[in-house]
């Protein structure tokens, strides 16, 4: 897991699947990078979870 | 003039901003070898307009359609065309806006189309490498040039250049507001940003020389030296605590 901030892509927490619940969203432009293997970058997590906080 | 946005503003724009991500992403899916740019830009008009916005790239300054198609050594701005097909091998830049409620979104990405050399591959790979490059760490406070410089250091040191007469720029209301924010530059230097700042950052870069020209129809921008050139963009908001990508 990661938020882009104190857990980055480089060094994310790591966390046992099943403990975790999505919540049915999935924001398609960093789901289908890590899909196809493609860079994430942290601005990107960032700003995605902004939309999901309300800020 | 600079105009920035308050927080509930931002949120509005993020609305033009999502609507303009979505539609690239419905562009990846069905762009290949074979279609029309024309095509492509009837795609765009209808998915935007399905969306309740209005492609603002249409008519803009008299821009005769919705999207800018850039094949191989355009740069940006070529103009869809029933008679240029898409092709296995090329790249193809695709520069889209969308206006809602009254705010303005812009983001583009270039797409290998089919099986594309290793050179234009890492080339595409590089414009989208010196965005991330250009807003890692910025915040509120910091100047354009430690933007611009960035996008610079990267595009360079992988031995591309980055084009000097087109730039990124403010958004919000108008497609194109100020500030300039350009590929090259020098950090430290520039415009202070400041929280509420919207802005399209945009490298530009060829693989060879940086050098472009407009051709004849006073839009389609070339490398002069007909290498290839990739394009990768998004909208973001500066705010005290980073840069919030619009486009994501």
């Amino acid at each position: 897991m990661a938020n882009g901030e104190e857990k980055t892509v480089a060094a994310p927490k790591r966390k046992n699947v099943k403990h975790l619940d999505s919540g049915g969203d999935r924001n398609q432009v960093i789901g289908d990078k890590l899909l196809e293997g493609k860079q994430v970058f942290d601005s990107e997590i960032k700003s995605a979870l902004r939309v999901y906080s309300g800020k | 003039m600079i105009y920035l946005k308050t927080p509930d503003e931002v949120r509005v724009m993020r609305k033009a901003n999502l609507i303009v991500r979505d539609t690239l992403l419905m562009v990846r899916d069905r762009i290949k070898a074979g279609v029309s740019t024309a095509e492509v830009d009837r795609w765009v008009r209808e998915y935007i307009e399905s969306r309740g916005a209005y492609p603002s790239c249409l008519g803009y300054e008299g821009y005769p359609a919705s999207t800018c198609i850039s094949i191989d050594d355009v740069v940006v701005h070529g103009i869809p065309s029933p008679k240029t097909y898409i092709e296995e091998g090329q790249i193809v830049g695709v520069d889209l806006c969308a206006t809602i409620d009254g705010y303005h979104g812009d983001s583009a990405r270039t797409f290998p189309i089919g099986k594309v050399s290793k050179e234009k591959l890492d080339l595409v790979q590089a414009a989208e490498d010196a965005f991330f490059e250009g807003i890692k760490g910025i915040k509120a406070g910091d100047r354009i040039g430690d933007i611009s410089g960035a996008i610079q250091a990267l595009v360079e040191g992988r031995g591309y250049s980055v084009v000097r007469a087109l730039t990124g720029h403010g958004i919000g209301r108008e497609m194109h507001e100020d500030p300039a924010v350009p590929n090259y530059g020098e950090k430290g230097r520039g415009i202070r940003l400041r929280p509420g700042m919207t802005i399209a950052v945009e490298p530009m870069i060829n693989l060879g020389r940086y050098d472009v020209y407009t051709e004849r129809d006073g839009w389609t921008v070339r490398t002069r030296d007909h290498s290839p050139s990739a394009h990768y963009e998004n909208t973001v908001a500066v705010w005290d605590d980073g840069i919030e990508i619009l486009t994501i």
